[in-house]
């Protein structure tokens, strides 16, 4: 269907451990629109902004648990004549209840790298899929993290992904 | 032709003015997973993706050992569901997770998804 780019322009990731809530601003995650919406990940884009050096072990995976009551962030399609979602997804990186990276799910993609300097992109194989599915735990959100360990530093990540 | 080695995906990381990551830096989970590029380099790889829990894979050219296939979907799988396969015998794709809420959605049955 349509691919769409959610965007967080400048953000310090905040490492958290596993089953751990994450903090406001300080990841970047995609919730699916609706309880049957599934969505493909296309690609990730993280450009380092920090001004001394970031080792910065970021990772794409699932939430065990959901955010609830978004702020949504910078969500847009790609293509301007895409029709308007009935349920959008959301991108978000601020919630009320905050999203806790799953222990064996949450680490899909692993996009370590710099954040003084580097910059780091993935993009999907055509049969390579990362897809989420709902807007439920386990599978309806796919987050961007940071692990813990090193010293994460400031960035900016650009997601797009297509809804099916 | 194609085949399992086709249409990977791809990974680009760009440590060309940047001090990069060095090995001692990496967590202890991380380690093995997460690809070292020093400074000054820029590396590319392929990914592949376990068509079992979705995790992407970067391939390492210098693995020896075989890199484990579903025999009945029929693709590359992680090491970790290799071992549940193993276990198992039970091949549960993720499309195969799909189909089945799509199914419960059908059918009004409650949706209840344990991957």
């Amino acid at each position: 269907m349509a691919r769409w780019a959610g965007a967080v322009p400048s953000f310090t990731p905040v490492a958290v451990a596993d089953a751990t809530n994450m903090t406001d601003n300080g990841h970047h995650t995609i919730q699916g629109g609706s309880a049957t919406q599934r969505g493909e990940l296309r690609e990730v884009y993280l450009g380092g902004q920090a001004g001394a050096s970031s080792p910065t072990f970021m990772v794409v995976g699932r939430t065990s648990t959901v955010g609830g009551t978004l702020t949504p962030g910078r969500l847009a399609a790609l293509d301007p004549s895409t029709a308007a979602l009935g349920a959008p997804p959301v991108s978000y990186a601020a919630s009320t209840t905050k999203p806790q990276r799953s222990s064996t799910l949450g680490i899909l993609l692993n996009l370590s790298f710099n954040a003084f300097g580097g910059v780091v992109r993935w993009v999907n194989g055509p049969d390579e899929i990362i897809s989420y599915l709902g807007n439920t735990s386990s599978l309806g959100e796919l987050s961007l993290n940071c692990f813990t360990g090193g010293t994460p530093g400031l960035l900016g990540s650009n997601i797009i992904f297509e809804t099916l | 032709m194609k085949n399992l080695n086709s249409h990977t995906g791809y990974l680009q990381i760009d440590h060309s003015n940047s001090p990069g990551i060095r090995a001692e830096d990496i967590p202890v989970r991380l380690r093995g997973i997460t690809p070292i590029v020093g400074e000054g380099e820029v590396k590319e790889f392929d990914t592949k993706n376990c068509t079992h829990c979705e995790s992407n894979i970067v391939l390492n050219p210098l693995r020896t050992r075989n890199r484990e296939i579903c025999p009945h979907c029929h693709h590359y799988i992680c090491d970790r569901c290799y071992q549940i396969l193993k276990a198992t015998g039970q091949c549960i794709p993720f499309k195969k997770i799909v189909d089945k809420l799509f199914d419960s959605v059908v059918k009004g049955e409650p949706l209840i998804i344990i991957p």
